[in-house]
């Protein structure tokens, strides 16, 4: 229940419930022993932030505000995943089993999957576009579930570019079942297909662009 | 510890007055980076012995306590020797456009 000027009844904003809430979130990536006391270091910042006087106007300082919650949930889950892997990586004989398992299962089943979309794109067979709708979107589902066989976290990025996968491959195989089918509004999952085709390209641009930095920074270092 | 930009941006944040604590939001706008990039930096920092951390005292009642960070004695000595090292080695670097550090500039 909210009072006037947008405050519930604890006298605290939308904005600032919203950046606790964001906080709150970022403290769930972190060890259970610095949780409680992350979330109450963070959470002290907000009203702060809220109420900077050298910050003009009151929307800046909001926008400020709330940038500074959403990016402590980015910190604390990229530090999370960067830690996991590196606490899979600190055994070396668990390291080379779980990327053997790891891509060896997706190998093994990947490659077949792989090998049938070729296949598709030149012969679609009776069901037309749709066996190569759903090999597609086998892909991305194969990688989640070895990494789950193989216990070895994936990183954002991969979870970005499988999101994109699967949204893409869902919104493909719907606008062809509508197309097929007869369905009214096939253009909701064109929507769809082009949202994941675009968060796809994105985590892929991200990741060769890092890839590129890290190349031309190792160039430097190693050039003479 | 590699002496990354964020990381010496931090120092150098730190070392306009070592004794003085500092609070995450007062570092952020100091050193120019974000809370994401800064709040793993500082638990680096201090898990390295670095930088202390302590709760302040509640000023008025019902306000939520904030914590601060300061270098340590150690912090301060590793961080005036890893930024020389670097100003050092930009002097150094042969064909290098020399900028001037920022707030130097005449």
């Amino acid at each position: 229940m909210t009072g006037p000027g947008g405050r519930d009844m604890d006298g605290k904003s939308r904005t600032l419930r919203t950046g606790e809430y964001l906080v709150s979130r970022a403290a769930r990536y972190l060890p259970p022993a610095d949780r409680e006391q992350r979330h109450q270091e963070w959470s002290a910042e907000l009203p702060v932030i809220l109420h900077d006087p050298a910050v003009r106007p009151a929307a800046r300082r909001a926008t400020r505000m709330l940038w500074f919650a959403a990016d402590t949930l980015r910190g604390a889950a990229i530090a999370r995943y960067t830690s996991a892997g590196q606490h899979a990586h600190r055994d070396a004989d668990g390291k080379a089993r779980d990327l053997v398992t790891r891509n060896g299962l997706t190998s093994l089943i990947t490659l077949p999957v792989l090998l049938g979309l070729g296949v598709c794109l030149f012969y679609p067979g009776p069901s037309g576009g749709l066996t190569y709708d759903v090999a597609f979107l086998l892909v991305p589902v194969i990688i989640v579930l070895s990494s789950l066989v193989s216990r070895e976290p994936l990183t954002l990025r991969s979870h970005w570019n499988l999101w994109g996968l699967l949204v893409f491959g869902t919104g493909q195989l719907l606008h062809d079942l509508a197309h097929r089918l007869g369905w009214g509004h096939p253009l909701l999952f064109t929507v769809v297909y082009y949202c994941g085709g675009a968060i796809f390209i994105a985590a892929l641009g991200f990741a060769v662009a890092n890839g590129l930095r890290s190349g031309y920074t190792h160039f430097r270092k190693v050039r003479p | 510890m590699k002496l990354t930009a964020p990381l010496e941006r931090v120092l150098r944040a730190f070392l306009d007055d070592p004794a003085a604590p500092r609070y995450g939001y007062d570092l952020m706008k100091a050193a120019g980076l974000p809370s994401g990039t800064l709040y793993p930096l500082l638990s680096r920092l201090e898990t390295r012995g670095l930088v202390t951390s302590a709760w302040e005292t509640p000023q008025e009642e019902g306000q939520r306590p904030r914590r601060y960070y300061q270098l340590t004695g150690e912090g301060v000595r590793v961080a005036r020797l890893e930024l020389a090292q670097a100003s050092a080695a930009r002097r150094s670097a042969p064909g290098k456009v020399r900028r001037p550090a920022p707030g130097t500039a005449r």
